[in-house]
């Protein structure tokens, strides 16, 4: 198994300060302006509770369905 | 790497925990002297009447407390983060996907060989939905839940997404789609974009309506049904298409597919060309002889 990076829920709001973001009213925003919400690639935001993490590529926020979670399998996966 | 730059900043593992390592290597049973056997970093709150205990190591994976690190540490591993961690792991994921993510990690290169053929003739938007169906489909093989995972798929990609789902697991991929696509190749050996064009408009429609395959949903009532298989049949006549699949899972779908197909037969003069059945899935196809 290759090495993995992880957060629990206590570690979430710190995880999403690294990377200049916060959690307003049940979705994830940007740090700088909270009424400005975060996307994922598909242009969906992302509620606080569907927030999977962090992936590389532009610095990708991840949403926890299955779709997402491969593409983040796929990013660790390109990792030499 | 990591580890030196962790220490750097004076996140020493073996220090932070205030034991030395042969002991802690004896305590948790990791061999502490070869870091590279630790298997990775939790961001995690520590709880502890030592309020001094930042870092510690479970099982094989170390564990940083963010909020006992002091302001100066939070940003450096901040810092870290965002420069190395992220770069060099690919991603930074919440403990609970990674049962899923794992799985996924593991799938992945055998779902390759098929996934590669089809990458190149299919929208590129849909490349991240035809690794969820493969991934789908394997656990389902594997006697694995899949509902919530597919129902996940169709709320990104909707009916377009259920439909690839259920093509994708009856094994159309396969048989039918890479079929169609080498079909095209031959017939246009010197315009690849044709051949590539015609094979997206094939794709889209079927996508769209899947007009030659009915899968069966559990909660469909079997006067709707009916309809629906007569109704698509009616429709792919005058397109010149004389047949059409019916797929169901479980118990209850194989009685109601078993007790419409007379009247589905009746109403539209199909005959059952083929029935592949057991206690918990059915395959039917019908086909309406030539006038």
């Amino acid at each position: 198994m290759s090495f993995r990076i992880t957060f629990d829920d206590s570690a979430r709001d710190f995880i999403l300060s690294a990377f200049g973001k916060t959690s307003r009213d049940g979705f994830i925003v940007e740090q700088c302006n909270t009424k400005q919400r975060v996307l994922n690639p598909r242009g969906e935001d992302i509620p606080t509770d569907e927030f999977a993490g962090i992936r590389k590529g532009s610095t990708i926020f991840v949403k926890s369905d299955i779709v997402s979670l491969i593409e983040a399998a796929q990013a660790i996966e390109a990792q030499p | 790497m990591l580890w030196e730059k962790l220490k750097a900043i004076g996140i020493n593992i073996p220090k932070a925990i205030g034991i030395n390592i042969p002991k802690l290597s004896k305590i948790t049973g990791v061999d502490l002297s070869k870091l590279s056997s630790i298997n990775g970093i939790r961001f995690s709150s520590l709880i502890s009447i030592d309020r001094s205990v930042k870092v510690k190591i479970e099982n094989s994976t170390v564990v940083i407390d963010p909020q006992a690190l002091s302001r100066r540490e939070r940003h450096e591993v901040i810092l870290l983060l965002q420069k190395h961690v992220l770069p060099e792991a690919g991603a930074i994921l919440h403990e609970n996907t990674l049962p899923t993510v794992n799985a996924a990690l593991e799938a992945l290169p055998d779902l390759q060989e098929i996934a590669s053929k089809l990458i190149p003739i299919i929208p590129p938007e849909d490349i991240p939905l035809l690794y969820a169906c493969l991934f789908l489909r394997r656990k389902f093989q594997e006697n694995m839940p899949v509902d919530t995972q597919k129902g996940e798929i169709v709320r990104v990609y909707g009916n377009r997404g259920r439909h690839f789902s259920n093509l994708c697991s009856a094994g159309y991929l396969e048989t039918w789609f890479l079929p169609l696509y080498e079909e095209l190749q031959r017939s246009f050996p010197d315009d690849p974009a044709r051949a590539r064009a015609i094979f997206r408009k094939f794709y889209a429609n079927i996508l769209k309506d899947l007009p030659w395959t009915e899968f069966v949903s559990t909660w469909a009532a079997p006067k709707k049904v009916t309809q629906h298989i007569v109704g698509k049949m009616k429709r792919n006549i005058e397109l010149g298409v004389r047949y059409l699949n019916i797929h169901a899972l479980g118990a209850s779908n194989v009685k109601k597919v078993v007790r419409l197909l007379a009247d589905v037969e009746k109403q539209t003069g199909a005959i059952i060309a083929k029935l592949d059945q057991d206690k918990t899935r059915i395959f039917v196809r019908l086909e309406i002889p030539p006038p």
